[in-house]
């Protein structure tokens, strides 16, 4: 037991926000390969389902930063190629991040002024999320999960309200009740997300912890470069991989028809 | 000479100390990119031993706004 508590700690003090990034980038290219190209395989879409809250939550932490023209550019991309490929969904994780940045903090603001308003209007928000995917990709669940970073960041102006584990605890149930509700993952799928959530929850709760490791542990070999090559052009990443299997999905469904 | 915001800029975005001055933004640095952002409010939090809201962050659009902000905070550099 001391063994393994070892070794957990271990873990938090040496993995870093950009290997979060880095691994969510590579599993995100296979989870969307899945999802274009055998979608009844949803096996495959676990990992993806596991690692897209450290995508979320970070919206929510780092508000601070303002957003550039190239997401405005990227998501306008993908909203174009998304109207030309038979999808039965929207895909665009870039407009979700355009919307969170512009409401997030009025939102949250408004909120904590009374803690009843605040778990009410967040209990609607999870369980209407299945419904507002069909509108925006994650629908009102990508605000839950940003708002988990937002709190984990500015925890002092919530004090009243609510704290960050308190918070997060909410926002990992709401998310496996949206994944529950809109995947049709079997019972067996859902477990091994819930575990698997649940350890990047408890990564993504140190947040400062992995940003001081990424900090303190510069790049060295070839890996670690590539990791932080991966978590620095994710935005390009997105966008180059989903166009390229939005144009294969177009270039085959038009050849079979 | 240099100050400790100049060697922790110099550190994170991996650029020369003479090369960080006030003007320095996000706009017109290519390696300020919203990761890097993050990298740099932990470093400044950790080093001045302060907490930064989401609403100072905001208002950090360059190094003469981050002195701003850490002196309205009462941090001596």
């Amino acid at each position: 037991m001391t063994m393994q508590a070892s070794m957990i700690k271990k873990l938090k003090n040496y993995i870093s926000i950009n290997d979060l990034f880095a691994l969510t980038m590579a599993i995100m290219l296979v989870g969307h390969m899945a999802m274009f190209f055998i979608p009844d395989n949803l096996w495959l879409r676990i990992p993806d389902r596991i690692f897209i809250p450290v995508l979320l939550i970070s919206i929510g932490y780092n508000l601070g930063h303002k957003i550039g023209w190239p997401i405005y550019i990227g998501a306008a991309m993908i909203m174009v190629g998304d109207f030309f490929v038979p999808y039965g969904s929207t895909i665009n994780i870039l407009a979700v991040f355009i919307v969170i940045k512009l409401i997030l903090d009025p939102l949250t603001r408004f909120l904590a002024r009374d803690k009843i308003l605040f778990w009410s209007v967040n209990a609607v928000m999870a369980l209407i999320s299945p419904f507002t995917n069909y509108f925006f990709e994650y629908g009102t669940i990508a605000i839950i999960m940003a708002m988990a970073g937002w709190i984990n960041r500015n925890r002092d102006e919530l004090k009243y309200i609510t704290t960050p584990f308190e918070y997060y605890i909410f926002s990992y149930f709401s998310f496996l009740w949206f994944t529950w509700a809109v995947s049709g993952f079997l019972q067996a799928q859902i477990y091994c997300i819930a575990v698997g959530l649940a350890f990047i929850m408890w990564l993504l709760y140190d947040y400062k912890t992995l940003i001081m490791n990424a900090i303190k542990r510069k790049p060295k070999d070839l890996i670690e470069k590539i990791c932080a090559f991966m978590a620095h052009k994710s935005l390009e990443i997105y966008v180059f991989h989903v166009l390229l299997y939005m144009l294969i999905v177009y270039y085959v469904t038009h050849n079979l028809s | 000479m240099s100050d400790a915001l100049v060697i922790l800029f110099g550190e994170i975005l991996e650029m020369d100390e003479k090369d960080i001055h006030d003007d320095l933004s996000p706009k017109n640095t290519s390696q300020w990119d919203s990761l890097t952002s993050m990298h740099l409010v932990a470093a400044i939090e950790t080093t001045f031993d302060i907490h930064l809201s989401t609403k100072e962050i905001l208002k950090m659009t360059n190094i003469s706004m981050v002195r701003q902000v850490l002196k309205e905070k009462n941090v001596t550099i």
